[in-house]
């Protein structure tokens, strides 16, 4: 029998012995804690990842209603914008028809007042005209023709004149 | 005389013993990467199954080795 | 064998096996560094001696072919419990193994929450690997498992440093022991028997002998059943002292090549394999502590089923 074939009895005591010290001693003092510390390690990964993917939602979420928020105030303040333009499109057609209108009143009533005061200028150029015919031929021919033929023999040389005109 | 039966029929009887267990363990081999390649999402348990079915035809193999080396070292 | 211990031409193999095995001593290597003490347990009584050499000269046993035996009929003793080379190498397996492990804890204890690191890191990823990948599937029990997996953890630990000690320059593997196998084959047969009948019950671990047969065919299951049940313990048992003396024996062989041919142009051939030897051997440390504690997991499990 060679040596290495052979069964010792001691070796076997001895081999016994120090498993079962072995086996006694790492599990109260080595396998228990590093078994409940990969434990403990576990349970805490596997809240983090939790706890992480809880807050990857909520942050999405947040995310998902900040840039509903952002559009709904991007059309608001199309909006507002939109309707700026418009009121002060209107104003500004408004003012300006006003003032258009203001203008061609006021010059309307220039025209008028500068017509009627021609009118006016006339008729008193014309009445002084006669005055002054009427004077200057009764002076000539004294008494030669009653007043009512003369005025009309005067106006209606006058007529005539404002004709050539 | 007698000795060199006894180196004659270790040298058989282990050749002989690891002829058997090639052929054990290669079919083996061939059958888990076989399933391996089939279905290689079940590989891992496929790897340890085949693991164990080696270890077990190895131990016959090498029981048979023992018996031959008991009769190699035969001395008297 | 004792004229072969000459370590002359053709028998250098012979020679050389026999530095395989359990010694009185610690060895480095083929060299004895240390003596260690002999416990012989004879007749009744108690004898220990510090050394060997305390041993002869105290006159009652002597040295033959590395035992010792009685001087006055040439016989061993009844039982010899020396300390001896294999032992010291388990102790200096325990040490390192509860430095390293005690070191893990106490940084678990001052900060429990952070990854780990180095040496703590493959301490984890060996107690996380057995107890996912070797307990929990093989075991459906939960809390047979729990109650277990220390024992797991700890034949797996100390086959692997047994192993892995024996693969250092001049270290001897304890696991290539028969008696140090079987002994750890019949603490896996304690467990395996153990845990199942904790776990479902004697009657029931009893109707596993019929094999799931039905009563009448019990004369031939029963049989069969008991003599798997040793089978496996003993399969457990050979295949790592084989798979760990194997290796030895390889390289031992490729070594012995260049004495065997006395030429040096061998040389080169024996060191390429027996460095291709040497890397198969690590794996093999590996696979075969991670083999002996799935396959008593796995047979533990199959003894605790409540299928029948």
């Amino acid at each position: 029998m060679p040596n290495f074939l052979e069964v010792s009895p001691g070796l076997m005591f001895w081999t016994l012995l120090n498993f079962i010290i072995f086996l006694v001693l790492l599990s109260r003092f080595a396998w228990k804690p590093l078994l409940n510390a990969v434990e403990q390690r576990e349970r805490h990964i596997a809240e983090a990842l939790s706890s992480a993917e809880q807050a990857r939602q909520e942050a999405e979420r947040l995310l998902q209603e900040a840039q509903h928020r952002l559009q709904q105030a991007q059309q608001a303040m199309q909006h507002l914008i939109r309707e700026g333009k418009q009121q002060a499109e209107t104003l500004l057609r408004e003012a300006t028809e006003r003032a258009e209108q203001l203008k061609r009143q006021k010059l309307e009533e220039a025209q008028n007042e500068l017509q009627r005061q021609i009118e006016r200028a006339y008729s008193q150029l014309y009445t002084e005209v006669v005055d002054l015919v009427l004077e200057g031929t009764a002076r000539l021919l004294r008494q030669s023709l009653d007043p009512a033929m003369h005025r009309k023999l005067v106006e209606s040389f006058l007529s005539e004149v404002a004709r050539q005109n | 005389m007698e000795l060199g039966l006894a180196w004659l029929a270790a040298g058989i009887g282990v050749g002989i013993s690891v002829l058997g267990a090639g052929t054990g363990i290669g079919r083996l081999g061939a059958a888990a990467l076989e399933a391996a390649s089939r279905q290689p999402e079940t590989a891992a348990e496929t790897r340890t199954l085949m693991l164990i079915a080696a270890a077990l035809i190895e131990g016959i193999a090498l029981i048979a080795c023992i018996v031959c080396i008991l009769l190699a070292v035969k001395t008297s | 064998m004792s004229a072969a211990h000459t370590g002359t031409n053709g028998n250098v193999f012979t020679y050389l096996l026999s530095k395989l095995g359990d010694h009185h001593g610690f060895y480095v290597g083929p060299y004895k560094v240390l003596d260690l003490p002999v416990i012989l347990w004879d007749g009744g009584t108690l004898r220990a001696y510090p050394s060997t050499a305390a041993m002869e000269a105290a006159g009652l046993y002597r040295m033959v072919e590395g035992h010792p035996v009685r001087v006055a009929d040439g016989q061993r003793p009844a039982l010899d419990l020396s300390v001896t080379n294999l032992v010291v190498y388990q102790w200096i397996g325990m040490l390192l193994l509860g430095v390293a492990l005690w070191r893990a804890v106490v940084r678990y204890r001052r900060s429990p929450l952070r990854p780990p690191r180095g040496l703590q890191n493959i301490l984890e990823a060996i107690v996380l690997f057995i107890r996912d990948q070797v307990v929990r599937p093989n075991i459906s029990s939960t809390t047979l498992s729990n109650r277990l997996l220390p024992y797991f953890l700890t034949l797996f630990v100390f086959i692997l440093t047994l192993n892995l000690l024996g693969l250092l320059p001049g270290g001897h593997t304890a696991t290539g022991s028969l008696a140090v196998t079987g002994t750890l084959a019949a603490t896996a047969f304690t467990i395996i028997n153990g845990g199942a009948i904790a776990s479902i019950g004697f009657k029931k671990w009893l109707k596993h002998l019929l094999g799931g047969g039905p009563i009448w065919l019990s004369p031939i299951l029963v049989p069969i059943e008991i003599i798997g049940m040793f089978a496996k313990a003993f399969a457990l048992c050979v295949r790592l002292f084989a798979n760990m003396t194997a290796g030895h024996i390889a390289l031992l062989s490729l070594v012995g090549l260049i004495f065997f041919f006395k030429t040096v142009l061998i040389a080169p051939v024996s060191v390429a394999f027996s460095v291709f030897v040497y890397f198969l051997e690590t794996l093999v440390a590996f696979l075969q502590a991670y083999i002996f504690t799935i396959l008593t997991a796995v047979f533990l499990g199959l003894a605790s089923e409540e299928t029948h």
